[in-house]
């Protein structure tokens, strides 16, 4: 071949290699949504995680909406206190479960301090404190999907674990919001398998509540709505009225409700026409126990890490872990009937009271002694909330994907409970079905 | 990784007595849904990056083939093709990179009839398809639990080639080629978490799925002079 003919067509060839890459750039598209052309407004009932994760991501977007939140404050089932110890204390949520997930980034981005939880664990097993026990509860209590639907309890029974583990049981049901008699052994199972997000716990040195609200709430303050309880909602006409408890209304396109499981099982809000009747059976086939966390602090650190297995609360853990500061503070983290229990006593002194005793048990009459001060947050009695966080009752089956379905393309649902992928009782679960909804009003609308 | 090496070292072993042997660099572009989608995502669920991930499509492949028949206007062979694509984006605290290695391993099939098309040729291929998607975190292997998270892909590829040869000296040939993969794959299900940190939100049925790749390059020819002289008498 002529050199000047091989030149020809080499160009030829090379114009044609390095245009190929442009044009098939141009074939793609990088937004999710190129024909969406949804302008209307969206309103969110609730400024939990979830509420507030999906205003976010509105915003974004440039779509016009109004969070409206019935109590006092954003932030759900997240909340801060700085002036019961010399480091800052998380009312709620405390713990990042992984860091596999949207806010393992956001914490990553922000250069947010996180600290694993490494932390060490007796048991008050028998009457005394031990470092280990005979049986490994654990490993007897996690099962696979195989299982039969049966409870915690009742399989622990079949298992052969006498009653000298039911509080070490009751501390790994309460671990997931509930109690032992009532979280199914096998739904548990199949909702765990698809949990990603990582094994691994990590505190915040600051709080959970602060990751939230400087990077999330921030951006969107001046859409939220405090103080407005809704307690109706009308999706009868061509978009959607929602009635607040003062008799005022907010006319919408698109509803995304992310109130807690308990608001919507006791029908604390109406709805026009009323929910399908599957929708709401599904909503009571979710449990979602009392819960409270009580803070303790004392004069000496004459406790463990983690206490597990005590019969008025079954799991204590030392709050100073991840944290910057040195006063000695014992949460008392409460579930299931061990909650309704300490609440049924009528006051934070007695709640206090029945807490300092058990401890005094375990530790020879330290707490008493060594007693400073304390704080209860009793999720169950807060009526926006009524409880601690979602889990699965014997018999729930796929009623969470039900709950979770909009409804004639208006309303939407959000929060952790109706998380579908594992990630329920968790923040960054909540956040999950925060965007799923905004993308799921989205994909309607293409 | 065994059979691959093996495979290799038989390409190379088996040269003495092999007519062409062909190594091809290039530039990729691939077109899987499901990234885009999984990508598009992660984009979408974090207003807080200021820096968008890009769609895991531009690469780079290299190609090693040997065509040991000759029939007429046929000649089949084995090859083997490696593609690379990344996808980064730099944030302030969190850089990502999302990799993607494709392995294609199998039987080609080359058409010339110089004749008709004069120094174009075609090509079908037919492979066994590994892919591997993995992910970088600031530099870092991406952890879960002190596990790195990947995703693993099985498939076949049907590829079809085009190229023109340009004859430079006696022996040495190269030739600037364009290919088209259609590669349906089984998934294990692990891009969405690799992706978008979740399962299931995104794809409930992620597990088969199908990529696109289009590749243009070159490549160069290194025919074995005895061979080729045998396989001239034997025509004769």
């Amino acid at each position: 071949m002529e050199r000047r003919i091989f030149f020809e067509k080499s160009i030829l060839a090379y114009l044609g290699l390095a245009l190929s890459p442009t044009l098939l750039a141009s074939c793609r598209k990088e937004t999710l949504f190129p024909d969406s052309d949804f302008s209307g407004k969206v309103i969110i009932i609730g400024a939990g995680a979830a509420g507030l994760y999906a205003g976010y991501i509105l915003k974004a977007r440039g779509i016009d909406f109004t969070i409206i939140e019935a109590s006092n404050r954003s932030g759900g089932r997240l909340g801060k206190k700085s002036d019961f110890a010399d480091y800052p204390i998380d009312l709620g949520a405390q713990w990042l479960h992984g860091r596999n997930s949207i806010l393992g980034d956001l914490a990553k981005s922000t250069a947010t301090k996180i600290t694993k939880d490494n932390s060490d664990s007796v048991y008050w097993f028998n009457n005394q404190i031990t470092s280990s026990i005979p049986q490994d509860v654990e490993e007897i209590i996690s099962s696979d999907s195989d299982s039969p639907d049966i409870s915690f309890s009742e399989h622990a029974e079949q298992q052969g674990l006498g009653s000298e583990y039911k509080y070490i049981v009751e501390q790994i049901a309460g671990d997931s919001g509930a109690d032992s008699s009532d979280i199914s052994i096998k739904w548990n199972s199949i909702e765990e398998e698809e949990w990603n997000s990582g094994e691994t716990d990590f505190k915040f040195e600051e709080t959970f509540f602060d990751l939230i609200d400087k990077n999330i709430t921030e951006e969107i303050k001046g859409s939220i709505l405090l103080n407005t309880p809704i307690t109706k909602i009308d999706y009868s006409g061509n978009g959607v009225l929602v009635s607040d408890n003062q008799g005022n209304s907010y006319q919408g396109d698109k509803v995304i409700l992310t109130v807690p499981i308990t608001i919507l099982q006791d029908s604390d809000i109406e709805f026009e026409p009323a929910l399908p009747q599957a929708k709401i059976e599904a909503f009571n086939k979710i449990g979602m126990g009392a819960g409270m966390k009580v803070f303790l602090k004392f004069s000496s650190k004459f406790y463990d890490e983690n206490i597990a297995g005590g019969e008025i609360c079954a799991a204590y853990a030392d709050e100073i872990i991840g944290k910057n500061g040195t006063d000695n503070v014992l949460l008392a983290f409460v579930m299931g009937l061990q909650a309704e229990h300490l609440t049924s006593l009528g006051s934070d002194t007695a709640i206090t009271n029945a807490l300092l005793a058990e401890l005094d048990t375990m530790y020879s009459g330290q707490a008493t002694a060594s007693f400073i001060d304390s704080h209860v947050e009793n999720w169950t009695t807060n009526p926006f909330i009524k409880g601690a966080y979602s889990y699965s009752k014997v018999g729930i089956g796929n009623s969470r994907s039900i709950a979770a379905q909009p409804v004639n393309n208006k309303l939407f649902f959000a929060g952790e409970a109706m998380n579908l992928n594992g990630h329920h009782q968790t923040v960054h679960g909540a956040l999950e079905t925060g965007y799923r909804e905004v993308i799921n009003i989205l994909t309607m609308e293409q | 990784m065994r059979i691959v090496l093996a495979f290799i070292i038989f390409l190379f072993a088996s040269k003495s007595y092999s007519q062409e042997l062909r190594i091809g660099v290039g530039y990729s572009n691939l077109y899987s849904k499901q990234f885009d989608r999984l990508i598009q995502t992660y984009n979408f669920s974090r207003p807080f990056l200021q820096k968008k991930q890009p769609l895991l499509d531009n690469g780079i492949h290299v190609d090693l083939s040997y065509l040991f028949k000759s029939e007429k206007n046929l000649k089949s062979g084995i090859s083997v093709d490696y593609s690379l694509f990344n996808s980064t984006a730099e944030n302030p605290n969190l850089d990502l990179k999302l990799s993607f290695n494709m392995l294609e391993l199998g039987y080609v099939l080359c058409y010339k009839n110089k004749d008709k098309f004069g120094d174009f040729y075609s090509e079908l291929e037919v492979n066994a398809v590994l892919g591997l998607l993995n992910k970088k975190q600031n530099n870092e292997t991406y952890l879960i639990d002190n596990q790195a998270v990947r995703s693993l892909q099985v498939g076949a590829s049907f590829n079809l080639n085009i190229g023109y040869l340009v004859e430079l000296r006696d022996k040495l040939k190269i030739s600037p080629f364009i290919g088209f993969h259609y590669s349906p794959y089984f998934s294990e299900g692990r891009s969405e978490i690799v992706i978008n940190q979740t399962s299931d939100l995104i794809d409930e049925q992620e597990q088969y799925n199908s990529f696109y790749k289009f590749d243009v390059g070159l490549r160069v020819y290194f025919p074995n002079k005895k061979a080729q002289d045998l396989s001239t008498n034997e025509a004769r």
